[in-house]
């Protein structure tokens, strides 16, 4: 993770292994079945605040450090700029400052700017058209995980605080343990569209 | 033609290309007999429908043929009708004609009609009379078949424009049959070439209005109208394909449609169609171009960032060099002690009792075996330290050597990479005598219109232009061609008693201006009615002058007369030439005509951009807007308050103003406009560039200007389609992506007062920064390491010298400097010495860090007026604590 030139399958690859060899372990210590075994679809799975949130890995193009970014005027807060990944221009869209906007998604007041120490990673996400991309900016270090029974369930009123709900396409349990939050699957098809439709407008 | 026989494709596009020259003039005098109800107006357009149904019964078209029967009848009644009909609306018998238009639309063939279909002829049959086409050619490459195809675009555009002129002779004196002569031999060479090349469609065209030159030729004499059209619209459908656009897209443009069809907007039926995206409207061939082109400039990044590497390579073998020079100084110091320390001995020893020999030394004087061990060991030891400082320095050299060769090599990359990229371009480009046919059309077809008599010259034909912009600027041009007809040629009589020829001239000039290409559309006519202009704006309440031709819904029909309606429509043509990268102005003098300018980029992929920095962010600025730069001479001039030849910049009550070339540029800031976060630069150190778009002027206040260069400007991506102010965006030479600012759309910001009003998307707060001074890589580096990982931007200098040239080139200063005080070239104090003698450099904090722990150096610093002193080794808390609190605004503030 993070190397540079590191391609998307040799990323996966690796951090699958990573994650099998940890349910081997977890598995062993604590004697119980290991999700990684189970049926279920291959998501990136990031953190946001106190609530982890996974990306279909078929939504994903490329995984990589955050490049440098263009800033770009007259743009809405959760606009980040426009970088360069896989050869091609892609508008970066700040993840956090998104889901923290309501689901207008408009500028929210007293979102703070990151802190510049924390390491960011860019998740380029397509539509499943391909007809819209974007770089999702975001905190930490994405982990693979193949999550079961996905969408998984719609959120309880509430339960997402101030997330706009369209742009998650439900809420299953975390793997991490049931004391844990449950993850929220991310909605690339939507929030890239509804993104598309506020900066037309 | 005998009925039942399949249609030859070939005749079938000549036919459509006849009746669409038709449909307009059909419409025109429709409309004109629907607003004055004059039967008169009907003549010509029952002649043409006439026509089209004895070509359609000819052709075997019977759908066609009864549709035009019908309407024929129809015309027929209304021009039998005695007297003025009803005016203001088209009368309700002509509706017929929407189904003779809907039978002309259905035999718009698919755009894939140039494949074979069942029932027609396979094209590569041969027809009488046209040169069989070159047969696939398997065996040439592809890169041949291109260059093949480039080359036949060029001689296409000649033969093109060859055509247009002679037909515009031909129409102004139709009794004279040299220039039809002509013109058939111009069309049969161009149809040979076009089958020589296989382009068969282009071919199968030429040969139709080669044959129709044929019959005109031996027909009436002075050619019939319809005749000159019908050829005129055959040359037009051929400038579309060779154009590379779809046919139909051509079509859209011939002419603005007939009244039967519904306006799209305003009140002459001119709108201006404006395609979504230029490359909407590319064909295939040009998007592959376009790719390539993306491509080499691609291949230009990576170019810039090898070169970055190499520079980086040239640095690292100075440091090399420099601890190799290090290395040799402290192997002949040791080297000389080591000696100087052996003859000592030995003289002590030669004091006591004179040498006899090493056995004697050794038993008689203290100096035994084990001590000429040890010297003898050192001594080696000394030797050995400087040849290995030796074959440093030799690899060193050989490094030079061999960085050398691939700096050569790199040169030579560039200029292949160029040469590749300027021959891409040429490929893309084609002349805009290639849109001659279609502009006469528009000039002759208005001029029939309004009973006007109006010779239109080209110049500048073979001035060349990108393809995608040829086919974007058809529309605007055709649009000021239509209005310089309609409402700037007077009538004929009005002309005579104004003392002017009653024929008309509107004239188009093209001309290559360095990247860019204007083009004039200039007419003699009444010219533009300032007064009422102003008078208008007056009456809106807002300012006057030329910007407001192009607002949308301005207009001076109330008031101006003749010239009403001059404006309507011009903020499309605006619009749409804007969004090529281009500008719009014009000059014009009551009674004498109007000149539109219209100023484009020579090519759409390659734009050659002025870098600047400003608040943080590089932006690139098309230096085709940029009419002069002020390298940081902005705010000196203006703080004096006085002229200071060219260019002056004053002070009025209204702001900073730049006075160049007898023009007023208002100053803005351009990070204030962008809502990019304001830095320190002040004073003398600000830089303006002097920006021209259209009637607008600004002086574009910046923080530094880095460059010119070529930069190949792309898109924003999918999820941005457009960024007001921004035209695209360009790839860095370190490989960074950087935004190309639209100049037209950015004055027009600033002309608005508006600012943008969501700001930037991450305003990131400014990190304090640091200049590390030390002649040691190691303590550069360590210090590099340490400060960065507290958030610290770290500049570092090898002597004082190049930190005194850092600081005076600085775009933003550091805000604390760490310094050494045993350097080369200026040491740490002569540094200090210097930056409290300069103005701008004196308030900046130092902090010496040094292993010289001596008070009498301590107190030497201080007294020069240093911030701080540590002495190395050093607690890294204690160092960042110090350039912490040293870095603080008020601090800062405080000194001096």
């Amino acid at each position: 993770m993070g190397e540079p030139g590191l391609t998307l399958d040799e990323l996966l690859a690796g951090l699958e292994r990573e994650v099998a060899r940890t349910w081997r372990e977890r598995e062993a210590a604590a004697g119980v079945p290991s999700p990684a075994d189970a049926e279920g679809e291959r998501c990136l799975v990031i953190s946001s605040g106190s609530r982890r949130i996974a990306v279909p890995a078929r939504a994903v193009l490329a995984v990589s450090e955050m490049p440098p970014v263009a800033a770009v005027p007259f743009s809405p807060h959760w606009l980040r700029g426009l970088t360069r990944a896989m050869g091609r221009v892609v508008a970066v869209v700040d993840l956090a400052r998104l889901l923290a906007a309501g689901s207008a998604l408009s500028a929210p007041p007293g979102v703070a700017p990151l802190d510049e120490a924390v390491r960011e990673t860019l998740l380029v996400v397509q539509t499943a058209d391909g007809k819209l991309d974007a770089g999702l900016a975001v905190l930490g270090i994405a982990r693979l995980i193949t999550l079961p029974g996905l969408p998984g369930r719609l959120p309880a009123a509430g339960e997402l605080e101030a997330w706009p709900v369209a742009l998650v396409a439900g809420l299953v349990p975390d793997p991490g343990g049931a004391d844990l939050p449950p993850v929220a699957i991310l909605d690339v098809d939507r929030l890239l569209g509804g993104a598309r439709a506020e900066l037309d407008a | 033609m005998s009925l039942g026989q399949p249609l030859d494709p070939e005749l079938l596009a000549g036919f459509r290309a006849e009746v669409h020259g038709y449909l307009p003039l059909i419409g025109q005098g429709i409309e004109e007999f629907s607003r004055a109800g004059d039967p008169a107006s009907l003549v010509e357009p029952h002649r043409l429908v006439h026509t089209i149904k004895g070509a359609a019964s000819m052709l075997g078209l019977a759908e066609l043929a009864e549709s035009a029967r019908q309407g024929e009848a129809a015309l027929e009644s209304l021009m039998a009708a005695t007297g003025p009909t009803a005016a203001g609306a088209i009368p309700a018998e002509l509706r017929v004609l929407l189904e003779l238009r809907s039978a002309i639309e259905r035999l718009a063939p698919s755009p894939g009609s140039d494949l074979p279909r069942p029932g027609l002829p396979r094209p590569d049959l041969p027809r009488p009379g046209l040169p069989r086409p070159a047969p696939p050619r398997d065996d040439v490459p592809e890169a041949a078949v291109a260059e093949i195809l480039r080359g036949f675009r060029l001689e296409a555009g000649e033969y093109l424009g060859a055509s247009a002129r002679l037909l515009r002779e031909l129409a102004r004196a139709p009794g004279d049959l040299t220039p039809l002569a002509e013109l058939r031999r111009v069309l049969h060479t161009f149809k040979g070439a076009a089958a020589v090349v296989g382009w068969e469609r282009l071919a199968g065209l030429c040969h139709r209005l080669e044959d129709l030159a044929e019959a005109a030729l031996g027909g009436p004499h002075p050619l019939p109208a319809a005749a000159v059209d019908a050829l005129f619209a055959g040359v037009e459908e051929m400038e579309a394909l060779v154009l590379g656009e779809l046919p139909e897209a051509a079509e859209r443009r011939a002419a603005p449609p007939p009244p039967w069809a519904g306006r799209e907007s305003g009140e002459t039926g001119e709108a201006v169609h404006v395609s979504a995206e230029i490359p909407a409207a590319m064909p295939d061939d040009l998007r592959r171009l376009h790719e390539i082109l993306r491509l080499s400039g691609e291949l230009m990044v990576n170019h810039a960032a090898f070169e970055e590497r190499l520079r980086g390579l040239h640095n690292q073998l100075q440091e090399l060099e420099l601890a190799v020079a290090r290395l040799r100084r402290v192997a002949r110091q040791i080297e000389g002690a080591t000696e100087s320390a052996a003859v000592g001995t030995l003289a002590t020893f030669a004091g006591a009792e004179p040498l006899a020999g090493a056995r004697r030394i050794g038993g008689a004087a203290n100096l035994d075996a084990l001590d000429l061990e040890r010297y003898s060991g050192l001594d080696l030891l000394s030797r050995s330290l400087a040849e290995n400082a030796a074959d440093l320095s030799s690899v060193a050299r050989d490094l030079a050597g061999e960085l050398g060769g691939a700096e050569s090599d790199r040169r030579e990359l560039k200029r292949l990479t160029r040469a590749l990229q300027d021959q891409m371009l040429r490929f893309q480009l084609a002349p805009i005598g290639t849109l001659a046919g279609r502009l006469d059309r528009a000039v002759r077809a208005t001029a029939a219109q309004e009973t006007k008599r109006v010779d239109l010259a080209l110049a500048g034909e073979e001035v060349e232009l990108d393809r995608a912009i040829l086919a974007g600027i058809a529309d605007p041009l055709l649009h000021l061609l239509r209005n310089a007809v309609s409402h700037g040629i007077e009538p004929p009589a009005v002309r005579s008693r104004r003392g002017k020829s009653e024929i008309g001239r509107v004239e188009v000039r093209a001309r290559l201006e360095g990247s860019q290409v204007a083009i004039e559309v200039a007419d003699d006519g009444a010219g533009l009615d300032w007064a009422a202009i102003d008078a208008a704006a007056a009456a809106a309440g807002v300012a006057p002058g030329a910007h407001l031709l192009y607002e949308p819904g301005f207009t001076t029909a109330a008031s101006v007369g003749e010239v009403s309606g001059r404006g309507l429509g011009l903020d499309v043509v605006k619009t749409e030439v804007e969004r090529l990268r281009g500008s719009v102005a014009v000059e014009s003098r009551t009674g004498a005509g109007t000149t539109f300018t219209l100023r484009l980029p020579q090519s759409l992929a390659i734009a050659r951009v002025v870098l600047v920095r400003t608040g943080g962010e590089t932006l690139g600025v098309p230096a085709a807007n940029v009419v002069q730069v002020l390298r940081r001479g902005l705010p000196e001039a203006a703080a004096a308050g006085v002229d200071r030849g060219d260019p002056s910049v004053t002070e009025p009550e209204s702001g900073l103003v730049v006075d160049a070339s007898g023009e007023s540029f208002p100053v803005r800031d351009l990070a204030e406009l962008l809502a990019l976060p304001a830095t320190e630069r002040t004073g003398a150190r600000r830089s303006a560039l002097l920006l021209a778009a259209g009637e607008r002027r600004l002086a574009l206040g910046v923080d530094d200007l880095v460059g010119i260069y070529d930069a190949v400007v792309g898109g924003l991506g999918t999820l941005l389609a457009r960024v007001r102010g921004v035209s695209g965006a360009a790839v860095a030479g370190d490989g960074r992506l950087l935004l190309v600012l639209n100049p037209a759309e950015l004055l027009a910001v600033a002309a608005s007062g508006e600012a943008a009003a969501r700001g930037w998307a991450a305003p990131v707060a400014e990190r304090p920064s640091v200049l590390v001074v030390d002649d040691s890589l190691s303590v550069r580096r360590v210090l590099a390491g340490l400060l960065r990982a507290a958030g610290w931007e770290v500049q570092l200098a090898r002597d004082g010298r190049e930190a005194l040239e850092l600081l005076q080139d600085a775009v933003r200063l550091p805000s604390v400097l760490v310094v050494d005080i045993e350097m080369p070239r200026m040491n740490g104090y002569e540094l200090l010495a210097s930056l409290r003698r300069e103005p701008a450099l004196s308030r900046l904090p130092v902090v010496f860090l040094t292993s010289r722990a001596g008070e009498r150096h301590r107190a030497g610093a201080l007294a020069l007026g240093a911030d701080g002193y540590l002495v190395k080794p050093y607690e890294d808390a204690h160092l960042l604590a110090t350039l912490t609190r040293l870095a603080q605004p008020e601090v800062r503030r405080a000194r001096g």
